[in-house]
């Protein structure tokens, strides 16, 4: 086991096509994503997207984690320490606790450049409007943060486009680097197989 | 901080009796009772919400109960419970027992008795009730205590009934208990440690003498030993949004633009709203 791939709903992972991304390691990504692609590990942790998901049959197919399983559903649980943190981090956690070495974090823009909504599903049910204020990040930061200092031998790249925001309490993470997403999309095209 | 948790219940029969055309003193219809607060339209300044989070129907505070009167309008707390002698499971307050002690009932509908546990009826049905325990006429929402163990309850029901302690652990282990809330609408899922009718507290610095981080209460439900309580998080519970904040008591206002003492972040309490 080495490279995993985690899939935030920023804007910044728009370029990138999940499937792509496929052959380089398995791919864990949250909410939204299942209506157009299914992950090999689907996170969500609002009780009413993650009810719509246990209810249309998904996680009888997929592996689906989420608070707490409607019984019958194939949902699994979160696990604690981290049940409680928001769906993103949630993966991240996840895939450290499936034993991946290296995990990058694409779409995890933790804010917002333009002051507005940042979610490639704004304006989708469940979902804020595009013009909405973003959401606030602070949480987001901390528990990865914490996620990284837990899992100290492990390595994070955040993969960061021209919408992820600037996230000063990562730096204390020092097994987290950023890395542009033009050199992401360069690693990928150059490597056969796994990352 | 904060007065106990208000209970919802539908009251049958109450207020004045009215007479009519077929029949005299006929009972008044049955009225919610302790089910919400005062509304937003209903407030006049200093009360500000800012940015405007709430609308007109919408009200700060929270209650807990297990009423049919329950609904979008007027939820109810929402509560995970891990009650004695039973498993982890959804559930609801009927009673505040202490600052941090509910009597709570789990959402399981359950078909058997086990003798010396307690429960609570949710459908009365061809079940011999007083057989096992009930003294009186059952009726939804009595609670007893099982006098004699039933393996198949026919058509009744019951949940499960019992007294719990919060605790910051969201999946509660046995006797314990977690009411959850939301305030930055990034669905990150946090424990309360005390929650009153308008307020709640989480787990943040919660710590004993010694400087070691308290996750739960002692099986009392008080805070034996707990010295630090400073820099929790307090937020004002609602029922309807994690977003904006309100005035907080005190504050000095031009108009409705604040001068002095700031404002308290809302918080959305975890609540059932059917």
């Amino acid at each position: 086991m080495t490279t995993a791939f985690v899939l935030g709903n920023g804007e910044s992972r728009r370029s990138i096509d999940p499937a792509q991304l496929r052959p380089h390691g398995p791919i864990y990504a949250c909410n939204a994503i299942y209506r157009e692609f299914a992950p090999d590990v689907l996170v969500a942790t609002d009780r009413p997207i993650s009810m719509i998901i246990q209810q249309s049959g998904y996680a009888l197919k997929n592996r689906f984690h989420t608070r707490r399983p409607e019984p019958g559903t194939g949902a699994l649980h979160l696990h604690k320490p981290y049940m409680g943190f928001s769906s993103g981090p949630n993966a991240v956690g996840l895939a450290c606790r499936d034993g991946y070495e290296t995990i990058y974090m694409l779409g995890f823009d933790l804010g917002t450049t333009t002051g507005e909504f940042n979610n490639m599903y704004a304006d989708t049910e469940f979902y804020k409007k595009k013009t909405d204020p973003p959401t606030f990040a602070g949480n987001w930061m901390r528990q990865i943060l914490q996620i990284c200092q837990e899992y100290s031998g492990k390595q994070f790249v955040r993969v960061m486009g021209k919408q992820s925001a600037h996230a000063p309490m990562l730096a204390d993470a020092r097994n987290l680097q950023a890395m542009q997403i033009e050199d992401f999309q360069a690693l990928l095209n150059s490597t056969k197989g796994v990352l | 901080m904060g007065r106990p948790l208000k209970i919802q219940k539908l009251g049958t029969a109450q207020g004045v009796t009215y007479p009519n055309s077929t029949s005299f003193n006929q009972p008044a219809a049955s009225v919610p009772v302790d089910q919400g607060f005062p509304n937003f339209d209903s407030l006049e300044v200093p009360v500000v919400n800012s940015p405007p989070t709430l609308n007109g129907t919408q009200f700060l505070g929270v209650v807990g109960g297990a009423s049919g009167a329950t609904s979008a309008t007027f939820p109810r707390v929402k509560v995970r419970v891990f009650i004695t002698g039973f498993t982890e499971e959804d559930g609801y307050i009927l009673r505040q027992k202490g600052s941090h002690k509910y009597l709570v009932a789990g959402t399981t509908a359950r078909t058997a008795l086990v003798s010396g546990s307690a429960y609570r009826i949710t459908i009365v049905g061809d079940t011999d009730w007083n057989s096992y325990g009930v003294i009186g006429t059952p009726a939804v929402g009595t609670v007893f205590t099982a006098t004699a163990a039933l393996g198949d309850t026919g058509t009744g029901r019951v949940n499960a009934v019992g007294v719990c302690v919060l605790t910051s652990d969201l999946s509660p282990t046995d006797g314990l208990m977690s009411i959850s809330y939301f305030n930055t609408n990034d669905s990150t899922e946090v424990a309360i440690s005390k929650l009153t009718n308008k307020w709640l507290l989480n787990w943040t610095n919660f710590a004993n003498a010694a400087g070691t981080a308290l996750t739960t209460y002692d099986s009392g439900g008080d805070n034996t030993g707990v010295v630090n309580y400073s820099g929790e998080g307090q937020y004002v519970a609602n029922f309807f949004t994690d977003e904006g904040t309100v005035t907080k008591s005190g504050s000095n206002l031009t108009g409705t633009s604040i001068v002095q003492n700031g404002t308290s972040e809302l918080a959305i309490v975890e609540n059932y709203t059917s």
